[in-house]
């Protein structure tokens, strides 16, 4: 069984969508060196992609002048990701269930949901900005995948 | 992002390639469905072959897509649609709206 490897990276992006590709990426690659297998990384790089656009679209208004920085941590165990953005902020403490039926049909409003359903602990922070802070364990097997 | 459409009898099927994420992009395909609708069509098949992963932003154009053609009495399917997407569908619960098949002649023979 492969070690996992432990290390750090950081990505600084400009607010645009077009951005979004090179955070998959990247996600995938540390979550790979992490340790997580094929699924497990997919299931952060979906989390990731996601908290990015939120910081790109409601944190930063898609503003080019305003950057979204994105952190990789991988610790013996588990990948932390913290993506952070400029903006005001958000109530974060009460949002409501895009699955419910009275809410399934709408065009938004599912990119949290997605976070929290893929990683094992979401959080966030208000301090010159908004930061998520988001984790995930290798799992059982911590296997290198092939 | 490109969207292609060609007619297999009445049914429409677009392809589209590239990213879907929100952006302009989203509007392409919004605007080819508003044009197909608008010509009257009312089977439409979305093949997303060329659409390796989509954001939340990018299942709320399909959610307007789908939409759109629903308000108009048609009839949309969804095909080749990647694990990495099927897998938002099915935590989003939008499994239950979307039909999805596994290829083009399935989505086309479907109606």
């Amino acid at each position: 069984m492969a070690e996992a490897a432990c290390g750090t990276e950081e990505l600084i992006l400009p607010s645009r969508l077009d951005e979004l590709e090179r955070v998959d990426e990247a996600t995938l690659r540390c979550a790979r060196l992490a340790g997580l297998d094929e699924g497990r990384s997919t299931e952060v790089a979906i989390a990731v992609v996601e908290a990015v656009t939120n910081a790109i679209m409601h944190g930063n208004g898609q503003d080019d002048s305003k950057v979204v920085r994105v952190q990789f941590a991988c610790v013996p165990g588990e990948i932390k990701v913290m993506v952070h953005d400029e903006g005001g902020g958000f109530d974060f403490s009460c949002l409501p269930d895009p699955t419910d039926p009275d809410r399934c049909m709408r065009c938004s409003g599912r990119g949290i949901y997605i976070m929290r359903h893929m990683m094992d602990n979401v959080e966030f922070s208000m301090s010159n900005g908004t930061t998520v802070t988001m984790t995930k364990g290798v799992g059982p097997s911590g296997s290198h995948p092939g | 992002m490109k969207v292609k459409t060609r007619m297999e009898g009445d049914v429409a099927v677009i392809s589209v390639s590239g990213k879907l994420m929100g952006g302009p992009e989203s509007d392409a395909l919004r605007n080819e469905v508003k044009n197909l609708i608008d010509d009257g069509k009312k089977k439409l098949v979305v093949n997303l072959k060329g659409v390796p992963w989509i954001n939340s932003t990018g299942l709320g154009a399909l959610m307007a897509v789908y939409t759109s053609i629903q308000r108009s009495e048609g009839v949309l399917r969804l095909c080749h649609v990647s694990d990495r997407i099927q897998s938002l569908f099915m935590i989003t619960k939008l499994l239950t709206i979307f039909d999805t098949y596994p290829t083009e002649t399935e989505a086309i023979e479907s109606f």
